[in-house]
């Protein structure tokens, strides 16, 4: 009996520590929810916080980033009306110090998915992971450089 | 800067080899603060390290010692240093900004990948292991060298410098004549007292020397901003071509004009951006390290006497410097950069 308490227990535990990491609430944000949110950045009509997924010590462009027009417009043409949103498919993201690997499908017919990135990221505080630097390939797997945004 | 200069250069922008080099504080002494390229301030201490876009600032009795790969920089008191990066023969390439004080560097050996220095009124490309680099109140630079060689450029004249040589830069103007002197023989409080008085002595001529300064990079960043947009254009415009060919002949040709032709001007449009940026941050530094400083100087002076006609003149003109500014600099500057 306080067996099967100790396991509902810890099956209550757990589910609240799933509610609170997928909210947010401590904090954290995966690799992945680091890519959900830009993703939703990028398809927002301002784009203004999309600096807000890079690390804010470790992006040399973090400041300019700010301004979406010559920084990340270019990279990803806004989307005008009837194109499809971006959505970007984590496809690896084993080792965020060495880069997350994104799909990058919809967007305008100018962007010309698909398009590959590697996001390099690293934590802000106990494991908030912020994109550091940004490539983008149109070869699935090869990424010789330089960064975009870095 | 001629636009067709800038055009050529970036013609070379075949990419970007952007790589941002992390500094060390390896001293701290007195009062010494760090401010991040995110606008948060802290206090400099041995151990911290700084990126591209941060800036150390000591007090009056301040000191700092950095390490960049090989580079010691050593700041003495009342010093503001940024690090910055700007493009340059086709790659992203580190700038040392001395926007007030003075800054001694030793570099461990030469790579030619040496930064390149500069200050409010001058830029200096360094060949050389061993110099020192004062930016004075007034907007002037004396560029002492050690040992090597240092090439200074200002007012689009250039001066080489061997070592014991040094040159002075006064804002606006080309570099004046080299003379013969150790580093050890510049008193940089005295240097920096002397271009101070001088500066409240004849604050028209100082105002003018602020003025060229300003209208430069003035002309640099509206050159750079309408380049941005004609690539911008230029970008969606290719993008559209890419659309065609796919349809017209096939994904494989499209995807050929895309790694020929739209993923290089996506590279290079890009990195109009971060030479759009260094004139801006430059326009900014000398609006606050010199500009400003003279305006508050002057303010003191003639505090009780606000209606003398060095004042006003100043004043006129002083103003006039700020719609330039606000009109063309502030639309590019974000918050953190305030």
């Amino acid at each position: 009996m306080r067996a099967r308490h100790g396991i509902f227990l810890l099956a209550i535990v757990a589910a609240l520590a799933g509610i609170l990491v997928g909210c947010d609430l401590l904090g954290f944000v995966s690799p992945s929810a680091r890519v959900s949110e830009f993703e939703s950045a990028l398809n927002s009509a301002t784009r203004a916080a999309a600096y807000q997924n890079f690390h804010p010590d470790k992006t040399s462009d973090y400041s300019a980033l700010k301004d979406p027009v010559p920084t990340l417009d270019p990279i990803f043409p806004r989307l005008g009306t009837g194109d499809a949103a971006y959505s970007l498919t984590v496809t690896d993201d084993a080792s965020p110090s060495s880069g997350v690997f994104v799909t990058v499908t919809g967007g305008p017919a100018g962007f010309g998915a698909p398009k590959y990135l590697k996001l390099v990221m690293e934590t802000v505080g106990t494991g908030d992971n912020r994109i550091v630097s940004l490539e983008m390939s149109t070869t699935k797997g090869s990424f010789p450089g330089p960064a975009q945004i870095k | 800067m001629k636009k067709a200069t800038l055009c050529a250069a970036l013609m070379l922008l075949g990419s970007l080899a952007l790589q941002a080099v992390p500094t060390d504080v390896t001293y701290a002494e007195g009062e010494a603060t760090i401010k991040s390229k995110a606008g948060k301030q802290q206090e400099a201490s041995i151990g911290d390290v700084m990126n591209t876009g941060d800036t150390v600032r000591t007090g009056t009795a301040g000191l700092v010692e950095l390490d960049q790969k090989g580079i010691t920089l050593k700041l003495s008191p009342n010093t503001v240093l940024t690090l910055m990066e700007r493009e340059r023969g086709g790659g992203a390439s580190p700038v040392l900004s001395v926007a007030l004080g003075s800054l001694k560097l030793r570099f461990d050996k030469l790579t030619g990948k040496e930064p390149m220095i500069r200050t409010n009124g001058a830029t200096g490309g360094v060949r050389g292991t061993e110099l020192s680099v004062f930016s004075g109140a007034d907007g002037s630079t004396l560029f002492v060298v050690d040992s090597g060689e240092v090439r200074v450029e200002a007012g689009g004249e250039s001066v080489d410098l061997a070592a014991e040589e040094a040159v002075e830069v006064r804002l606006g103007q080309a570099p004046g004549g080299k003379f013969t002197v150790h580093r050890d023989q510049v008193d940089y409080a005295k240097w920096n007292e002397d271009k101070r008085a001088a500066m409240l002595a004849d604050p028209a001529a100082a105002m003018t020397g602020i003025e060229i300064a300003m209208a430069s990079y003035i002309k640099d960043v509206e050159q750079y901003d309408a380049l941005f947009k004609e690539y911008s254009a230029k970008l969606a415009d290719e993008r559209a071509a890419r659309v065609k060919i796919t349809e017209a002949k096939g994904k494989g040709e499209g995807e050929r004009y895309e790694n020929e032709v739209v993923f290089p001007l996506m590279n290079q449009t890009s990195a109009l951006g971060l030479n759009l940026r260094y004139s801006t941050l430059a326009a900014l530094s000398l609006r606050r390290y010199v500009g400003g400083r003279l305006y508050l100087f002057l303010k003191a002076k003639y505090i009780a006497r606000p209606d003398e006609a060095e004042w006003t003149g100043f004043l006129s003109r002083f103003n006039a410097l700020l719609s330039d500014f606000e009109k063309s600099i502030a639309p590019h500057l974000v918050e953190a950069d305030i």
